[in-house]
């Protein structure tokens, strides 16, 4: 069944369980055969830094950095949104496989006319 | 005593549940098309979940034991 999935995630370090949350439901929807994207915004773009997830493991959870790296493994897309990405100082030489720094227009593009999504 | 319900293969994911399970249930069902896995899923959400993601993914969910947490699933043939 074709379709796209966008999660919407804009905590990091402020609420791990909102950031562990969102990608292991990321992980439903790759695997449920959907196009499937994580948009990182807000607090949420500092994820799309390396080594930052690597001490957020939820309990009851597997840790964040092994959720992110097998979403995508698995052919998902994460978006960082790039005014966030500015605001924050970020580094764009040290983003993690699969992200992209993007501005709106390309989540425009992606969800297009119809697309469900979720937010954290 | 009735036979066991067969299966080409059996994972117990224990308590792994909602897009863990899933994801790692993908992996395993794609290695093996046309194949059935009887997965032992412990989480509270597998019996309305698992059903779901065979509607959705076009598995088969051949059987559903709730007393055991098991479910056999064939794998398709067409993954990509």
């Amino acid at each position: 069944m074709p379709g796209k999935f966008v999660v919407s995630l804009t905590n990091a370090k402020n609420d791990t369980d909102k950031a562990t949350v969102a990608f292991v439901v990321a992980n439903a929807a790759i695997a449920s055969d959907k196009k499937a994207l994580v948009f990182l915004s807000i607090e949420g773009t500092r994820l799309s830094q390396k080594g930052y997830a690597d001490d957020i493991h939820e309990e009851g959870f597997a840790a964040l950095k092994d959720l992110m790296k097998n979403f995508v493994e698995a052919g998902g897309e994460i978006y960082v949104c790039s005014p966030c990405f500015k605001k924050r100082g970020l580094d764009e030489n040290n983003l993690i496989p699969g992200a992209v720094i993007v501005g709106g227009a390309k989540l425009v593009e992606f969800m297009g006319e119809a697309c469900p999504s979720v937010s954290y | 005593m009735t036979a066991p319900f067969p299966a080409d293969s059996e994972w117990n994911a224990g308590e792994l549940g909602c897009g863990e399970l899933v994801l790692d249930l993908r992996k395993r069902l794609k290695a093996m098309p046309g194949g059935v896995l009887k997965v032992i899923a412990l989480d509270s959400g597998a019996p309305e979940d698992l059903p779901a993601w065979c509607r959705l993914t076009g598995n088969e969910l051949v059987r559903h034991e709730p007393g055991t947490s098991s479910f056999w699933i064939r794998s398709r043939t067409d993954w990509n």
